[in-house]
């Protein structure tokens, strides 16, 4: 009996050991202090925008009109029977009710902590799935171009050079013209000018990669190339990637901003950061730095915190560049 | 000898690499046939096209190469005959390689295990349990110690040698009946080397593949082979059954090659060598390819290359002097 609980011990210890890559890169991760701040940050960033707005007695658009430019901690209490303007307001307060403006209101009345939770939603929703879609597109031309190389090659990274090449806020202004700004639209456009760096990235990555001797090995084990580029290149090939992608985050929720700062992107009366600070101008600054400030506050926040986190994962990705 | 019983046969094979300097003639006509269960033996010098041979047999010289003439038969089919599809089917299943360098053929992010399922994966479809089931019985097979824990190793937690047996699984996954193993113990210590040799020879007889052994150390071909191939600047110069071959080596190169092998406890100031080198394969000389090396160059040599001649006793040799 007693030899039998050794050898599960061992066989414990054994398993351990063996989980190890992704303990290791925890680890790492985890000697990274502003990372880690970051990453507690963030989520808390993110429950609060994602449950917050079921808990504020203001809706998104709500205005009370007796209460424009409000500084924070203003009292209102709802009168008895406008309480106040609903522009499509979806809570409704009896009549008498104190409420408060945390943050304060903005120039026509509407709660200032309520519409950056709901602008929270819209701007991390953006940058989140502009960053996905556009290292997922990067990924699959930067594999297939470095893989086939070649006139594929040649084209694929032509393209991209001629993307970087296209100053990208004058044309989406040209577009918000002709075309009527959606989230979604605003994000698929935005793809389609950010998903060039993964490409190259992973283009790069996959050029030193299929030289190596597992590819031929897999070959001659009659693997065909889709199973060599995706099963055995791209997961030796994505720390880079990984890091890209959390640096990305940041750069693509500043894009988004100051697109929707200068009229393109979400519109109103739709709250994301961006558009916050939307017709912001030295009175305001002056008078009610508030509307100002705390937008400008989580955009920095965030894309602090993407920054640190993209900094602890290259640290924890890339073993060899050690301190 | 009956016709079913060959399983390999090359005819003509002409394989050349198309460079920006030129096209190199890696291999330029080359015949042998390797018959079920045979293990030949290639040698030859770096650079001789061994590699480019067994290349050329599964059809993965990359972009710049191809085999612009000839036949390799496998089995009744013409194997550039064939399409990629068709191609990979065999590939891993009936004729499987190993590499010289183990550790680097394995790929890092993967445990072993996986890495050996997949070669059950592609050829024959086999996932979870069974292949599981499958994976064990190959580790045992090639020795490994203690193979359900070694399942879940990475590769960089295995010893070359260890790395070596997991490569040989992986090639007999699917049975294959013909077994390339190119320079399979070069980058092995001494000890280890010995270990993988004998591995070799028992699943030999254990799952009677045939075996291509390719190498350049005249002991392990001693060791391992029946039949032996001496290849130069990508001919064949010499075939015959392995003791045949040492005690009386025929060509030039061959006897060149012999005697410059080191002799345990026979210590001499300096080792026997060919003079001279490999000549370049992108502009192979006219007559002998082994002319301007060889200590006994006629005329007629440097002239006119000599054909495959037959001797005694099943060997061919590519020389004047016979």
């Amino acid at each position: 009996m007693a030899v039998s609980t050794t050898q599960v011990e061992a066989r414990e210890a054994k398993k351990e050991e063996y989980e190890r890559p992704w303990l290791e890169i925890l680890k790492r991760f985890s000697r990274h202090r502003f990372a880690v701040a970051s990453v507690v940050v963030l989520f808390v960033m993110i429950v609060a925008v994602t449950f917050g707005p079921l808990f504020m007695p203001f809706g998104e658009t709500d205005t009370a009109v007796t209460k424009k430019d409000q500084p924070p901690g203003t009292e209102y209490v709802v009168p008895k029977n406008l309480y106040y303007n609903s522009i499509g307001g979806d809570v409704r307060t009896a009549a008498g009710t104190t409420l408060t403006f945390w943050l304060g209101s903005d120039g026509i009345g509407r709660d200032l902590l309520t519409r950056l939770l709901y602008a929270g939603r819209v701007s991390l929703y953006i940058a989140v799935a502009v960053t996905l879609l556009s290292e997922l597109i990067g990924i699959i031309i930067g594999v297939i171009s470095g893989y086939f190389g070649g006139i594929v090659d040649a084209f694929a990274m032509r393209f991209v050079d001629f993307l970087n090449t296209l100053p990208l806020l004058p044309i989406l202004l040209i577009i918000s013209t002709i075309l009527e700004p959606t989230v979604n639209l605003l994000i698929l456009i935005l793809v389609f000018f950010s998903w060039t760096g993964g490409a190259r990235l992973m283009r790069g990555q996959i050029l030193s990669l299929r030289e190596q001797e597992y590819v031929s090995a897999s070959r001659a084990l009659g693997a065909s190339n889709l199973r060599i580029m995706f099963r055995h290149l791209v997961p030796n090939a994505l720390a880079p990637n990984i890091v890209n992608a959390s640096l990305a985050l940041s750069g693509v929720m500043i894009t988004e901003a100051a697109l929707s700062f200068l009229g393109f992107g979400v519109k109103l009366p739709a709250a994301s950061w961006g558009n916050m600070l939307k017709g912001v101008n030295t009175t305001i600054l002056e008078k009610y730095t508030w509307q100002a400030f705390f937008p400008g506050l989580a955009i920095f926040i965030c894309s602090l915190c993407f920054n640190f986190i993209g900094d602890g994962l290259r640290d924890a990705l890339d073993p060899r560049a050690k301190r | 000898m009956a016709q079913s019983d060959v399983l390999l046969k090359l005819k003509g094979v002409k394989t050349y690499f198309f460079t920006d300097e030129g096209t190199v003639h890696a291999v330029d006509g080359l015949d042998f046939q390797v018959r079920r269960g045979e293990t030949l033996g290639i040698v030859g010098e770096s650079g001789c096209g061994k590699s480019v041979t067994s290349m050329s047999i599964l059809r993965l010289l990359g972009k710049t190469g191809k085999v612009i003439e000839g036949e390799i038969m496998f089995d009744g089919e013409n194997l550039l005959d064939l399409s990629e599809e068709e191609m990979r089917k065999i590939r891993g299943n009936r004729i499987s390689m190993i590499f010289q360098q183990p550790t680097t053929c394995l790929n890092p992010v993967f445990r072993i295990g996986e890495q050996i399922i997949e070669a059950l994966q592609i050829h024959q479809g086999l996932s979870g349990e069974e292949a599981n089931k499958r994976t064990i019985e190959l580790l045992t097979l090639v020795g490994l110690p203690d193979p359900v824990r070694r399942m879940r190793s990475f590769p960089h937690e295995i010893s070359g040698g260890q790395a070596q047996r997991v490569m040989i699984a992986m090639a007999l996954a699917c049975n294959p009946e013909l077994l390339i193993a190119d320079e399979p113990t070069t980058a092995l210590d001494v000890t280890i080397q010995a270990q993988i040799l004998d591995l070799m020879r028992e699943l030999r007889e254990k799952v009677n593949t045939a075996i291509i052994l390719i190498t350049h150390d005249l002991g392990v071909v001693a060791e391992m082979a029946e039949n032996v191939m001496v290849m130069y600047a990508g001919r064949a110069v010499e075939y015959a059954p392995v003791h045949a071959l040492f005690e009386a080596p025929k060509h030039p190169y061959t006897q060149g090659l012999i005697a410059s092998t080191p002799v345990l406890g026979n210590v001499r100031d300096e080792l026997e060598t060919i003079p001279g080198q490999v000549p370049s394969l992108l502009n192979p000389p006219a007559g002998c390819r082994f002319a301007s090396r060889c200590a006994h160059r006629m005329d007629q040599c440097t002239q006119e290359e000599p054909p495959l001649i037959k001797l005694e006793g099943d060997r061919l040799v590519r020389c004047w002097l016979y």
